[in-house]
């Protein structure tokens, strides 16, 4: 019922938009519909971000706001005077004229695609890197609070990024006060920019059929898959590349005033997305300023920048002032100088910078230096496999190439028949693709290919206009290039399948479901990259035992690099991370979190000492995986509804565990205290939280047994794997686990 | 058979970048602690050198054999000339196969034919640089995309 109220919410904001462009502009339905859906994401973006200033991000609030501006557009009047002339826009196709057996069979696989990112989207939680370490955590701190604010940036610089485009993520995330469907946002916009692809292919006089296929062909894109799962925001920042590329495009064509209205929004987006987006916008200025020269000379260029610069201003206006007013510099944490954006050493990681030394330096300077090395660097398609990369097959082999063909022939329509349009819009390529280059270090090119995703659409979008040329010089070969297109979207396919970043089995989840073994979503972190999946057995019990009721305030502190906050809130976003609470009034903790070398630890917002939480009686841990602990509150854990949900998480992760434990009740002595390290400790625990065992239940750190034992006064304790030390032991029983056989023993203390 | 001799340019140059795709792979296997099993790669090398310079080679062989066994002299002098004359006295060492690229523009095509190229040859030289990247990319790739399946994992 909340899915359809949210997807018919979408629907109408889209409608009003829709019937505004239909009452004031003579665009063709395709347009209509793409503008239309950009403006209603705009229009959403900016209402949430007035009301998260004002305090009042709220979802009646937002709910509200929308609905008064959308009633507005639905009665706004349309144009006076006689109808406008119409576009000439591209001869209109019927559905049936675009159905090739290539665009079927690639239809089939992207609706397959989609069908199983939607399933993923639903069952598993956001699992990327930078999603959980900066997108989401800002996102959800505003929703609890109804304010856009700036997390610690000594936590992580990224928090003082532009959100536009994670704005968009907000919109699911207040609707259903929850993380279930934020991954499935940049799916929209990967539809989005299909849509776009397809609709400057048309305008470039590619047939419609050539059209579709192209625009499957960047869905079924290895890198716009992974994305489309994901809420990073790359594949917004190239829709909006896009987008603007094709409203100047639009613009030099018809000259339509909606279309540089379009072209202005979509490059602020873009801006106030990603600061990368400024190299888009300065290589997109030839195509700006031919347009306006075109349409009226001087006159027309100072109207058009009159109108192009203030929008273009509108969205990333906030960030970059709050940037300047507070931390000194609009474009933290990057500074921008003549030489483009120059990182303030705040956000590299050294790790990451380090673990590829084969091409460390400027892209660029290798490029021209060791020519050789760096390009079979990239035509091993840096990222492939993650949502870092992998710009795939048909790209490195064909739209690249392709692209190089279109430049030749824009020179040459410009040399020959001084039409200035392709060189101009055909340069942005290289001219994106030789900036990023020149400002990226080539040992993170596995890590940013993501950044000139647009470079993908575009020679999608070369490789139709070499198709229409290939039908009049070489027909025979247009047939086996689809086949290669579509064997190589096949290959495609098989991509996320294998990938970690982000997981896309949705086959454990599945299982789950139907054996009634789900507990909560991240569970699933296990699937995730291997930093992220050694956490998924402290975030889980968290998140489920908390999913009813007020949630906790969770501290963690935890190796820098390591540290992800995004799972603390849970997926229902219940609970609070007590680093970001105010320091005045803050209770202490419900539960603490710590992951890491002790000494190498980050406690931002206020240090709680581990060894502290260990000694500190109002806290047991909970689980414990490797270098990961969670402790809780006894006061909170003992509360009748936790207390429930623990049976009932229990049931489900620990049966294993509870039959073990199960096997030698019978032959237990009276004790006071069980304490241990494996999971054998955890079966007890359940059959304790059950009624079925009457000791008091204690998870320890291994070695720290006859502490746990002394503090807690017990003379006669139970012990897990090891004898606790100063106390007389005897071996008692022996169970036999998935972690092997396990000696129960007997201690007491000594007389 | 009068519209094969036209093809000579693109054959000797699709035989040529094919070339320049198995030297590529060539010095990768020089480097396999980078790419992993140095014997999966020479798999890959020979599979990809099949599937693109084999029937190149065969095509260029039968032209050569037709009676063009001139530009396999002009090829060769055009490669080390560029080679010698520029490469090598800018420094550029390490990229013989940019001088073997540049050979191809100098001698065999277009100065050898001795005329504009034709949009014919033009296309077909595109699509033999299209079919080699998609080759070289896969060879490179294949790993990656067929892990799935359980090949190269």
């Amino acid at each position: 019922m909340r899915m359809a109220a949210f997807l018919f919410c979408n629907a109408l904001l889209i409608a009003g938009w829709w019937r505004l462009l239909g009452a004031r502009t003579s665009l063709s339905p395709g347009e209509r519909l793409a503008y239309a859906g950009f403006l209603a994401a705009i229009q959403g973006v900016v209402t949430a971000l007035l009301l998260g200033i004002a305090g009042l991000l709220r979802l009646p609030y937002l709910l509200a706001a929308l609905g008064a501006v959308t009633a507005l557009l639905f009665v706004l009047p349309g144009r006076g005077g006689a109808a406008p002339a119409p576009a000439p826009a591209p001869a209109p196709a019927s559905w049936r004229t675009s159905l090739s057996p290539a665009n079927v069979v690639l239809g089939l696989g992207a609706l397959g695609f989609i069908a199983w990112a939607l399933l993923a989207t639903w069952l598993l939680p956001p699992r990327g890197i930078d999603d959980l370490a900066y997108h989401l955590p800002t996102l959800y701190q505003a929703v609890q609070e109804g304010r856009i604010g700036l997390l610690p940036l000594e936590l992580r610089p990224q928090f003082a990024m532009p959100l536009a485009g994670d704005l968009l993520f907000l919109w699911p995330l207040v609707f259903f006060h929850a993380d279930t469907w934020v991954d499935g946002v940049q799916l929209g916009v990967a539809l989005h920019a299909a849509l776009v692809l397809g609709l400057l292919a048309r305008r470039f006089g590619v047939t419609a059929r050539d059209a579709l296929f192209i625009g499957l062909l960047f869905l079924l894109t290895p890198v716009v898959m992974l994305q489309a799962a994901a809420s990073y925001n790359d594949l917004i920042l190239a829709a909006c590349h896009l987008l603007l590329l094709h409203a100047l495009v639009a613009f030099w064509r018809d000259g339509g005033r909606v279309h540089l209205v379009v072209a202005a929004l979509a490059a602020g987006a873009g801006l106030a997305t990603k600061y990368s987006m400024l190299i888009a916008i300065a290589a997109a200025q030839p195509l700006l300023v031919g347009a306006l020269w075109r349409h009226g000379r001087a006159a027309a260029l100072v109207r058009g920048y009159a109108i192009f610069l203030p929008l273009l201003a509108l969205l990333p206006a906030y960030w970059l002032v709050r940037n300047a007013v507070v931390l000194g510099e609009p474009f933290y944490p990057y500074a921008l100088g003549l030489g483009g954006l120059r990182d303030l050493g705040l956000t590299t990681w050294q790790s990451m910078v380090t673990a590829n030394t084969e091409v460390a330096g400027r892209a660029l300077g290798k490029l021209f230096g060791e020519p050789l090395r760096l390009l079979t660097f990239l035509w091993r398609d840096p990222g492939l496999g993650s949502l870092n990369g992998g710009l795939g097959l048909v790209f490195w082999g064909l739209g690249l190439p392709a692209l190089g063909w279109c430049l030749a022939r824009a020179g040459r329509a410009w040399w020959v028949a001084r039409d200035p349009l392709p060189l101009f819009f055909w340069l942005t390529a290289p001219a994106v693709l030789g900036l990023y280059l020149a400002q990226v270090d080539a040992a993170r090119l596995q890590f940013n290919m993501r950044l000139v995703l647009v470079l993908v659409p575009l020679g999608l979008l070369a490789l139709a206009l070499l198709l229409a040329r290939l039908r009049e010089v070489l027909p025979v070969a247009v047939v086996p290039l689809r086949l290669v297109c579509v064997g190589a979207a096949g290959l495609a396919l098989l991509v996320p399948a294998a990938a970690t970043l982000p997981a896309m089995d949705v086959r454990p989840a599945l299982a789950d479901r139907r054996d009634d073994r789900w507990t909560t979503s991240q569970h699933y972190y296990r699937q995730a990259y291997k930093e992220l999946a050694r956490l998924a057995p402290v975030f889980e019990p968290l998140d489920h035992l908390t999913l009813e009721g007020p949630g906790w305030d969770v501290y963690m502190a935890a190796e820098w690099n390591l540290f992800t906050t995004a799972p603390l809130y849970g997926s229902r976003l219940q609970n609070r991370v007590w680093n970001f609470l105010p320091l005045t009034g803050r209770r202490p903790p419900d539960a603490l979190l710590y992951y890491g070398v002790q000494s190498r630890l980050y406690y931002p917002g206020g240090a709680v000492w581990p060894d502290a939480t260990v000694e500190d009686p109002r806290y047991t841990l909970l689980a414990r995986q490797g270098a990961a602990q969670l402790w809780v509150a006894r006061e909170r854990l003992a509360a009748p509804a936790v207390q429930a949900r623990l049976a009932g998480f229990c049931a489900r992760r620990h049966a294993a565990e509870i039959e073990a434990a199960a096997t030698v009740l019978g032959a237990l002595p009276p004790a006071e205290l069980l304490l241990g390290s494996p999971g054998l400790v955890h079966g007890f625990r359940c059959l304790a939280v059950t009624g079925r065992f009457a000791v008091p239940v204690e998870l320890v750190i291994p070695g720290r047994e006859a502490d746990v034992a002394r503090r807690s006064g017990a003379r006669r304790v139970l012990s897990v794997g090891v004898p606790v030390a100063g106390m007389s032991s005897r071996p008692l029983a022996s169970v036999r686990t998935r972690e092997g056989t396990l000696t129960l023993h007997y201690n007491e203390v000594a007389s | 058979m009068n519209a094969l001799p036209d093809l000579r340019g693109f054959a000797l140059a699709w035989a040529t970048a094919t070339l320049l795709a198995g030297f590529w792979l060539w010095t990768l296997i020089g480097t396999p602690a980078q790419l992993g099993d140095p014997q999966q790669l020479a798999v890959r090398y020979l599979v990809s050198l099949a599937l693109v310079a084999l029937p190149c080679a065969m095509a260029c062989a039968a032209l050569l054999w037709w009676g063009r066994a001139a530009w396999v002299a002009r090829l060769l002098l055009g490669g080390t000339w560029v080679y010698a004359g520029v490469f090598k006295v800018l420094g550029l060492t390490p990229a013989p196969w940019l001088a073997l690229g540049a050979a191809v523009l100098v001698t065999a095509w277009p100065v050898g034919t001795r005329r504009a190229v034709t949009r014919l040859e033009g296309m077909l030289l595109l699509l033999s640089l299209m079919g080699t990247l998609t080759a070289l990319g896969f060879a490179l790739t294949a790993a990656r995309y067929l892990a799935p399946l359980g090949w190269g994992a």
